[in-house]
């Protein structure tokens, strides 16, 4: 009977283990304040495609403080982190971008487009989208942080919920014609010399029988 | 010429004898004395391991390559090993392949789906390949006509292109048959379990290997040759291509059907067929068991599909290692194949001689259900290290138990063995089909909520083994009637069938398998001693 004490006290102590404190939550999104204005423009080359294709095209984003705010709001703000953010369109069905209030676990924002000192008006950066974004629907979102990096309050150049001035961007597919033709050509190996090597036994005739 | 009882009188070419000896339960009905002094092979060389009367390997050495018996043992395992290797290849590479495609959770899904699907088909043709053509050919030919489709990997750019390729891809997965097809004939009954077995868990370690090499092969890629995520992860899929077209080279230019030569140089002595595919599929189809077994192997095996497809995306995603850490620990569930699959027919066979058939069905049933709650506790497992640990506890219990099933299965039937051996095996594809259809498809479960729901359902299907009965064994929890050995397998065949004496193998296997009774202490049976039979 001591044993299965025994037993039931390491149990409860493993579960106890398995429910232990969470690891500290970052700063929730709902509580940040928008008290930036950012826009963001595609540049490129076909300027009427209205589309940005990666490696090629890049996106000029500028940004400054809500100069409607009265109060002074940016004593703490230290610096700007500028990232591109997925549009719910491409987050359906994607668990793995899902959205999540607590920053530190949210997965909206993949890429970062620049970090700079904090300024409150002549904020401008052009960023050449690199060949690793996927394809998809964007907006830009621009962080402010403390000194500490601590999120202190934001600002998109999208509304709230997050259906205007998308940016859809091309990615590349990842194939290149070295591939391609490399791929035929081992593929047609393996087939034909399985076939050689079926008709050279066939012809040949095989080792003789013993029983 | 072959001595009487032999496969030559059974009829190579029946439907079902791919299968035979598969678990090695099965008596061999000739002479098993020790020819070692004179056994010579094709080109009058002594074999190099013990022998017996129709050259079969009397002994496993593991580390030695001589041929025939073990360059076949090592050529068969790491053939099987090669097609899981190609078949799993993409999940470890998911966090990037989804970005590439924009795949969706439930094209991902549908992809899994199609994974494990082709097999199904492939599976059923390659006994009947095995038979006619040889295992040589039979794993030859599968796993150089899938290397195209391996090669076709990296030319996907869309995501249906990405379905079927891995649909066809895991045609290769029907290399499990010509494994044990193989092994079996080249390896005496009294091992042949083992070397199945072992061949078994080491090919199906191919699905903890890629988890480990794909990452580590993707990183050197785009980290040493700098080439774009999207393209290194095209790149590194030459690397399960070449492999099956190297071991297709291989199988050809070294392996050989059987300890004297290949398969269609030796004459078959008696080629008429002793039965016809109806009444061996009516047998299989008609024994409830049959149908049990589909379905906890579905549980056991299916499981391990299931997590082979979600297992590293499901680590990368949740604690936010890299792509070769959750590689890495991937591996790892695949890896416990090593031992764990063959220590679970070792468990059964130990328990078996002691207990009987009552002690397998108890131990399939323990060990499967202990997968299942470890399933269970992996789902709802919030930290890391914790959630490793689970993990391989739970990897031990689900590959077990298909060690143990396939200790049960050679005496479900004798008459339609190899059916119902493709049917169970079958059965464990349905069943992670299943698994990935129900949990893992849409957004409405997360990975770990599903996990946690296929460990509940593992352990809610695997409680039908308690349906279990055989009338001269008993079943787990009624015991034995005053059916004989005899009854039960005789009984597959009909008065006028009998009559003919085709039931004769049937019967020297009923004999054979009194062993199953266990001991007296434990079943009241008297347990008749095993005779070699002549």
């Amino acid at each position: 009977m001591a044993c299965c004490h025994k037993l039931l006290a390491v149990t409860v102590l493993f579960a106890a283990l398995f429910q232990a404190t969470e690891v500290e939550g970052g700063v929730r999104f709902s509580t940040l304040e928008r008290n930036l204005v950012v826009n963001a423009q595609i540049q490129s080359q076909n300027v009427s495609s209205g589309v940005a294709k990666v490696g090629v095209d890049s996106l000029a984003v500028q940004w400054n403080l809500n100069s409607s705010l009265e109060i002074e709001v940016d004593s703490e703000y230290a610096s700007v982190k500028v990232k591109l953010c997925f549009a719910p369109k491409s987050q359906i069905d994607r668990g793995w971008r899902k959205t999540d209030d607590d920053l530190q676990r949210d997965n909206t924002c993949p890429k970062e487009i620049a970090t700079k000192l904090y300024r409150s008006e002549g904020n401008f950066v052009v960023w050449r989208i690199p060949k690793n974004v996927p394809g998809g629907e964007y907006f830009v979102r621009a962080y402010v942080l403390d000194t500490q990096a601590v999120e202190l309050a934001y600002g998109q150049n999208t509304d709230d919920a997050k259906t205007t001035n998308l940016i859809t961007i091309i990615p590349i597919t990842g194939r290149l014609p070295s591939i391609d033709i490399a791929g035929i050509v081992l593929s047609l190996f393996s087939v034909v010399s399985l076939c050689s090597f079926l008709l050279a036994e066939t012809l040949l005739g095989r080792k003789p029988a013993m029983s | 010429m072959a001595p009487e009882g032999t496969r030559a009188d059974e009829g190579e070419g029946q439907p079902g004898s791919s299968m035979h000896g598969v678990t090695g339960h099965e008596p061999f009905p000739f002479m098993v004395e020790t020819v070692a002094e004179e056994a010579t092979d094709l080109k009058g060389r002594k074999f190099s391991l013990p022998v017996d009367s129709e050259h079969k390997a009397r002994k496993l050495k593991l580390y030695s390559f001589a041929p025939p018996h073990m360059l076949t043992f090592h050529l068969s395992w790491i053939s099987f090993m090669t097609c899981f290797f190609s078949t799993f290849a993409p999940p470890p590479l998911m966090p990037v392949i989804r970005d590439n495609l924009g795949l969706t959770k439930s094209d991902i899904a549908n992809a899994g789906i199609a994974s494990v699907s082709g097999s199904i088909i492939s599976r059923l043709l390659m006994g009947t390949i095995c038979d006619l053509a040889g295992p040589r050919y039979g794993c030859a030919i599968l796993i150089m006509v899938t290397a195209p489709a391996v090669f076709c990997m990296p030319l996907v750019s869309t995501i249906n292109g990405f379905i079927m390729v891995r649909f066809f891809i895991s045609f290769a997965l029907a290399t499990f048959v010509s494994c044990q097809f193989w092994m079996s004939s080249m390896f005496n009954g009294q091992i042949v379990g083992l070397a199945n077995g072992t061949a078994a868990g080491w090919g199906n370690m191919g699905g903890g290997i890629t988890q480990l090499v794909m990452p580590l092969v993707y990183d050197l890629i785009h980290k040493k040759f700098g080439s774009e995520i999207f393209t290194a992860w095209r790149l590194a899929f030459f690397v399960p291509g070449c492999m099956h077209v190297v071991m297709g080279l291989l199988v050809l230019g070294l392996g050989q059907d059987l300890p004297d030569g290949n398969y269609a140089a030796l004459k078959r002595a008696g080629d008429k067929v002793n039965d016809t595919f109806l009444k061996v599929l009516q047998y299989g189809v008609t024994n409830y068991r049959t149908w049990i077994f589909t379905i906890t192997y579905g549980y056991c095996l299916g499981v391990e599909l299931t997590v082979d497809n979600i297992i590293a995306e499901y680590f990368y995603d949740r604690f936010d290692v890299n792509l070769h850490i959750a590689g890495i620990i991937a591996s790892s569930f695949g890896l416990m194949n090593f031992v764990a699959r063959p220590a679970g027919g070792i468990i059964s066979d130990l328990t078996g001689r002691r207990y009987g058939m009552r002690g397998r069905l108890w131990v399939l049933w323990v060990i499967q259900t202990l997968g299942g709650v470890f399933c269970i506790v992996l789902g709802v497992t919030h930290k890391l290290t914790e959630s490793i640990v689970v993990m391989l506890i739970f990897s031990v219990f689900v590959q077990a138990a298909c060690g143990a099933t396939f200790g049960v299965i050679p005496f479900i039937s004798r008459r339609s063995l190899g059916i119902i051996s493709g049917f169970i095996g079958a059965g464990g594809n349905v069943g992670s089909i299943l698994t990935q259809v129900l949990f893992f498809s849409s957004s409405k479960y997360s990975t770990e909520t599903g996990i946690m729901l296929m460990g509940v359902m593992t352990v809610a299907c695997t409680a039908v083994l308690f349906l279990v009965y055989f009338p001269q064994w008993g079943g787990m929890l009624w015991p034995p009637s005053k059916a004989t050995e005899e009854d039960y397998y005789g009984g597959e065949w009909n008065a006028s069938e009998q009559a003919d004496g085709l039931h004769r193998t049937s019967l020297k296997f009923a004999e054979n398998s009194k062993s199953e009774r266990g001991t007296t202490a434990f079943s009241g049976l008297a347990p008749a001693p095993v005779k070699p039979s002549v």
